[in-house]
């Protein structure tokens, strides 16, 4: 098992998971960044998107990603991030349009959410959607083992 | 270096298979699909076509179209939708090296979200999934993934999927209801089409130095293109030319529609030299061109003004001048050679293209139309108006007699053997006669005739002989 803990956010993970949290450096004039996380069961490649592209291309039907980027405290007041706490996928909502890029075969699911001074969305997804029923446990697993300060 | 001879070697392939004003146009795609693309076009198979549209363009990709691809063009959220999220990818050449901003739009539910979701079922969704198949290399889908990034309007909680996406150099939280919480994706970077610009020019960094959406333009609604002269970008509201003569200078609403309708580039006023600016009273807007000036004002309408009227106006103080707004555009001659122009207190004319151009204020200006202008039989305005040496009224001398007016015997036009005698026998208004109280008209078959305040001439045109009646 792996701790890996930055910018209030802390992830253990199994053996053979990898996590990365990151908070980019601001390119533009006020311009707002904030941690950025990355949890998978595959080699995460050094170049991702935000949302993990770069790495959901590289996906296998075992494979999960689970990302979790933060936003302004601000936004945790608003009616999209009114949900409180970490969430806890269910099987039922994930679908395989849920995606921010629609790969054939794989399967997401997003939630916004807020820690009381803390905004985030969490956006989980599975290498294959036949087999989320089988996947989601690990999922669950590694948002078991996800605090956020 | 490198890309120049790659888009060298690209054209001279196709150069070998095409004629010479299609290989004139494809080198012009094959420019832009570098610009876009750069590597990419080059070591992957495609046409230089389908690299407009950059990386991850057909439907399989798994993105999501843009927005000008299924919106008329329109680099913006379709109506029904909003602005949902963004994201930016840094160092994009499209950009001019900044960061190219990427704003999802989502329609609005037409039903509940419930359950704690985020997402509306399907039919909520006012959007029909399907692949963009508008006959262009953007081939992404449409209303299609359903996701959220999650920074723009988040007072709403409930959207559906990503319709399509706006394309800006401009941060979203600088024009839209979005907060300043970044995403970045650079794998994004080259992502196109056809209805936006190929590459970054002196009318892109213009228009990203107004704002880009959140410029007085709003959204561009077409590619960069080639005018008659220089170039051209459509935006909702106007259009933006380019030439490296003039510079890059916008035009607004009804300035640039009008502008259009004179012909453009190619029309009378050339390109413009100014962007569109308030009227000095503070009641509309012009622009001005290489050639003259469009003025707009609510009540009087757009028009535009052109030499060989404009330079003359211009001297008059132009709307501030005793002539005001124009109320038609600059219009020829029945004869084909002269010009005039009609203005809000009078009107101005000028003989040919490369004659000067003289005015004359109403009334004069409408009794030397009704006597039918140049082709009547007082001919062209040779004067401006000029103070009557009775300073009683003014007129405005023509080519065979003069147009004057005053307050106590109107306004009348004299001409031929009767003016030559009234102005050179009894010394036109302050002498003997006074003023004309008709215009000359005809008597009979032989003669002439022109009332004025204390007697009358009349023209005998068998004869030439003028008779004094009082």
């Amino acid at each position: 098992m792996t701790k890996v803990r930055a910018h209030g956010v802390t992830v253990r993970t199994p053996d053979g998971w990898e996590a990365r949290i990151s908070r980019r450096a601001p390119t533009e004039p006020d311009e707002h960044t904030h941690s950025v996380t990355h949890i998978g069961n595959f080699p995460l490649p050094a170049r991702r998107g935000d949302f993990g592209s770069g790495a959901v291309e590289r996906m296998g039907r075992d494979d999960v990603l689970v990302v979790l980027v933060e936003f302004d405290a601000d936004s945790a007041q608003t009616p999209l991030f009114a949900r409180r706490g970490l969430p806890k996928p269910r099987v039922a909502d994930f679908d395989p349009r849920k995606l921010q890029r629609t790969l054939r075969g794989q399967s997401g699911g997003q939630w916004f959410f807020n820690t009381g001074d803390r905004a985030f969305t969490l956006y989980v997804v599975l290498g294959s959607h036949d087999r989320r029923a089988r996947l989601l446990p690990h999922v669950q697993t590694v948002l078991d083992r996800l605090t956020i300060d | 270096m490198l890309t120049t001879t790659l888009v060298d070697k690209a054209a001279g392939w196709l150069e070998r298979r095409t004629s010479r004003r299609t290989f004139l146009q494809r080198v012009a795609v094959v420019g832009s699909a570098m610009t876009v693309s750069g590597l990419d076009y080059v070591l992957r198979p495609g046409t230089a076509y389908a690299s407009v549209c950059g990386s991850g363009s057909t439907c399989a990709s798994g993105w999501t179209a843009l927005c000008c691809t299924i919106n008329h063009g329109r680099n913006q959220c379709p109506p029904g939708s909003f602005a949902g999220g963004w994201w930016k990818a840094d160092g994009a050449g499209l950009c001019g090296g900044s960061a190219r901003y990427y704003i999802d739009c989502h329609p609005r539910c037409q039903c509940g979200c419930g359950g704690g979701t985020h997402f509306c079922a399907q039919h909520c969704w006012g959007c029909t999934p399907h692949c963009a198949r508008e006959g262009t290399c953007d081939e992404r889908r449409v209303c299609h993934n359903v996701f959220r990034y999650g920074q723009c309007n988040q007072q709403i909680s409930c959207s559906g999927p990503v319709w399509c996406r706006v394309i800006s150099c401009t941060p979203p939280w600088k024009w839209d209801n979005c907060s300043a919480s970044s995403a970045t994706d650079d794998f994004t970077r080259s992502h196109n089409a056809p209805c936006l610009a190929t590459s970054w020019t002196p009318l892109q960094a213009r228009y990203r130095a107004m704002g880009s959406q959140g410029s007085v333009l709003g959204a561009s609604a077409s590619t960069e293109y080639d005018a008659s002269r220089g170039r051209v970008q459509r935006f909702v509201h106007g259009r933006m030319y380019h030439s490296s003569a003039t510079g890059t200078h916008f035009l607004l609403g009804a300035l640039a529609t009008h502008y259009v309708h004179t012909g453009g580039t190619s029309g009378p006023l050339g390109l413009p030299t100014g962007d569109t600016n308030n009227n000095t009273d503070g009641k509309g807007r012009h622009n001005f061109f290489q050639r003259g000036a469009i003025y707009d004002r609510s009540g009087v309408g757009t028009h535009a003004v052109h030499e060989p009227i404009y330079t003359a106006w211009s001297k008059t103080g132009r709307i501030s001048g005793p002539l005001g707004y124009p109320t038609l555009d600059t219009t020829r001659e029945d004869d084909g050679i002269g010009w005039r122009q009609r203005f809000e207190h009078g009107g101005m004319a000028s003989a040919q293209t490369s004659a000067p151009a003289f005015y004359a204020l109403d009334p004069s200006w409408g009794a030397w139309r009704r006597l039918r202008g140049p082709a009547g039989p007082l001919g062209h305005l040779t004067s401006d108006p000029q103070t009557n040496a009775d300073e009683l009224g003014t007129h405005n001398d023509c080519e065979h007699g003069t147009v004057t007016t005053s307050p106590a015997a109107g306004t009348h036009g004299v001409w031929g053997p009767i003016f030559t005698s009234w102005s050179g026998d009894y010394d036109r208004e302050p002498g003997r006669l006074g003023h004309p109280t008709t215009d000359v008209y005809v008597v009979d078959d032989t003669h002439d005739r022109c009332d004025f305040e204390r007697g009358s001439l009349v023209l005998d045109k068998s004869t030439g002989d003028i008779t004094l009646v009082q």
